[in-house]
């Protein structure tokens, strides 16, 4: 750290902090940022600031939001009756590209994981229970990951949701589309296997 | 299938290294301490992802490198060839490669190359703890079935989520974090742990008796027995489609296994851990109806031994359809006369043998002329003899 003037030290040593940035990241970042026109910088330095100030979590689906009610909430033209649950907000922008899914959200922020301390309760499961409550909502989407701990949340969630008359439905698993069978991973293959379909 | 070329670099105590070994019999001679059998537990890190007797992967690993490297160049039956490594490193552990390009999950290296050991630590099968007897299981029947290394992750794991919520429960009476939820993910997993247990231990029983038949001179019999801690009883699997296209053991299992649980489920919450499963399963070895560990000759023991690695070789041979590797560690010297030349004999021509010994005596004339000899000092392979 010596060769280094002490302020670029420090966004160094606050870039390093980022996920998938190392010490080489964080250096040529860091030297990029400071060769960059002052304009631009203090842009990047404004929009780090603001998406603090300014974006919350949306009260009925916890999509991050710029408003109370995001903007997909607020849409009249989506579909009221289907709601399809995420884990990250970054599944829900997945799967809101595809265009496919016109109807709500709900982001659970997490799966269920007791080991790493995250229960049901450290998740939006209560939030989703009271909207539904208040909704006619028809079907649930489960997209939660095929993992163990994505399949263990999933199954508490049909568990509470079906006795309360909502069909609740996940998300299949197989084949990537428009690619070769042999670049497919192991697991993949196996588990279309497992869930092959008769023609 | 054999190794054509075997590289190494910061295993253990080799700086780097690269043999050529015959497609036959390799003999590795040198005193003990030197690296023989670091050798072989490089081979069969490349078939297994896993040590032989490692307890941890870094451990391989030579003091003051930041990762270990083990590769080979496989050759089949058909002439084909495929080139597979496995990098093991202190900071994010393993990761493989097959052909050169970087696999996506370690697990993908099962089933490319296949070997069985056999060292004198596995006299643990016999007067070991049951795990020595699952690991075995394990790691034979993963080499035949990727799927199975991967049931056997997820059951580990949702074995070890669903602990963490029965810890919970026993500390707060009035609170049900989703146990259910634990239960079911365990279950449909453990049951296919179990499904392919009883499968693998079918055909072995049938291979192991034939062994020991051969190495004892045919006057005992060996008897080798699954024993599931739900204490279900194999049934002859039915047709699949009998049963909707699903393994009838499968559902067999799974039918205990959830009776099982529901009996013991207050036991359970009140010692907060999982108390049956894949996980307490077993391994009965009898000859003659007597339990092996209760003999007394240490010289029956190694037969028992003996054959079930003989059994597991022709077991991998079947399922995958070509000879695996087999490593000897050093077990030359603890066999009489008689089963020395009857394991050579069944080992020579065979398949790829890799054996460790610390002098050149314990071996027949004829069998050493046919047999590359590499001597092994201080993590290098000093001269080369064939």
């Amino acid at each position: 750290m010596l060769a280094y003037a002490r302020p670029l030290a420090r966004l160094i040593g606050e870039l390093e902090k980022l996920p998938g940035i190392g010490p080489k990241s964080a250096q040529r970042v860091a030297y990029h940022i400071l060769r960059m026109p002052k304009s631009a910088a203090l842009a990047l330095a404004e929009a780090i600031a603001e998406v603090q100030e300014a974006v919350r979590f949306c009260s009925v689906c916890f999509n991050f939001s710029e408003d109370e009610v995001c903007s997909i909430c607020r849409d009249p033209r989506r579909n009221k009756t289907t709601i399809c649950v995420v884990a990250e907000p970054r599944d829900l922008i997945a799967i809101e590209k595809t265009g496919e899914h016109r109807g709500l959200y709900h982001v659970l922020h997490g799966v269920i994981s007791p080991q790493d301390g995250i229960m049901p309760e450290q998740l939006r499961i209560r939030e989703l229970l009271q909207r539904l409550d208040q909704s006619e909502t028809a079907e649930v989407i489960v997209a939660t990951n095929p993992t163990v701990e994505g399949d263990a949340t999933a199954l508490y969630l049909s568990k509470l949701l079906k006795p309360l008359g909502i069909k609740v439905t996940r998300l299949a698993h197989g084949l990537p589309l428009g690619a070769d069978l042999d670049y497919a991973d192991q697991a993949t293959i196996i588990s279309a296997l497992q869930w092959r379909r008769e023609m | 299938m054999y190794i054509r070329r075997l590289c190494l670099a910061h295993f253990r105590n080799y700086e780097l290294l690269e043999i050529r070994p015959s497609p036959g019999l390799n003999v590795l001679v040198g005193e003990n301490g030197h690296g023989k059998s670091n050798l072989l537990e490089a081979i069969y890190m490349l078939a297994t992802t896993k040590s032989f007797r490692a307890t941890r992967d870094t451990d391989v690993i030579q003091k003051g490198n930041p990762d270990a490297v083990a590769f080979a160049e496989v050759v089949f039956d058909d002439g084909s060839s495929c080139d597979v490594e496995v990098t093991v490193s202190r900071e994010d552990r393993k990761s493989a490669r097959i052909n050169g390009a970087r696999a996506d999950r370690v697990l993908d290296l099962l089933g490319m190359l296949n070997a069985v050991f056999f060292g004198a630590l596995d006299l643990r099968l016999i007067n070991g703890e049951p795990s020595a007897r699952r690991r075995y299981m394990d790691l034979a029947i993963a080499q035949t079935s990727p799927k199975y290394g991967r049931d056997l992750a997820a059951f580990r794991r949702s074995l070890d989520q669903r602990n963490s919520v029965l810890r919970e429960m026993r500390d707060n009476p009035e609170y049900d974090p989703g146990l259910d939820v634990w239960t079911d993910q365990m279950t449909t997993h453990g049951s296919a742990v179990m499904e392919r247990r009883f499968a693998f231990t079918d055909e072995l029983a049938k291979l192991a008796v034939k062994a020991y038949a051969e190495l004892s001179g045919k006057r005992e019999k060996l008897v080798v027995r699954y024993e599931p801690s739900l204490g279900v009883e194999p049934e002859p699997p039915l047709p699949l489609e009998k049963t909707g296209g699903v393994s009838s053991v499968y559902l067999a299992a799974r039918v205990c296994y959830d009776i099982e649980l529901a009996r013991v489920r207050e036991i359970e919450i009140r010692r907060g851990t999982s108390l049956i499963g894949p996980h307490r399963d077993d391994l009965r070895l009898s000859v003659d109806g007597m339990e092996a560990r209760a003999f007394a000759s240490q010289g029956q023991q190694r037969t028992v031994v003996l054959s079930l690695k003989l059994a597991e070789f022709e077991y991998l041979e079947q399922c995958v359809g070509r000879s695996p590797v087999m490593l000897l560690d050093d077990v030359m010297s603890d066999l009489d006369d008689d089963r020395r030349s009857r394991l050579l004999q069944r080992v020579r021509g065979k398949c790829q043998t890799f054996i460790t010994c610390t002098n050149l005596r314990s071996f027949p004339q004829e069998v050493l002329s046919e047999a590359t000899v590499f001597v092994v000092r201080d993590g290098a392979i000093e001269t080369v003899t064939s």
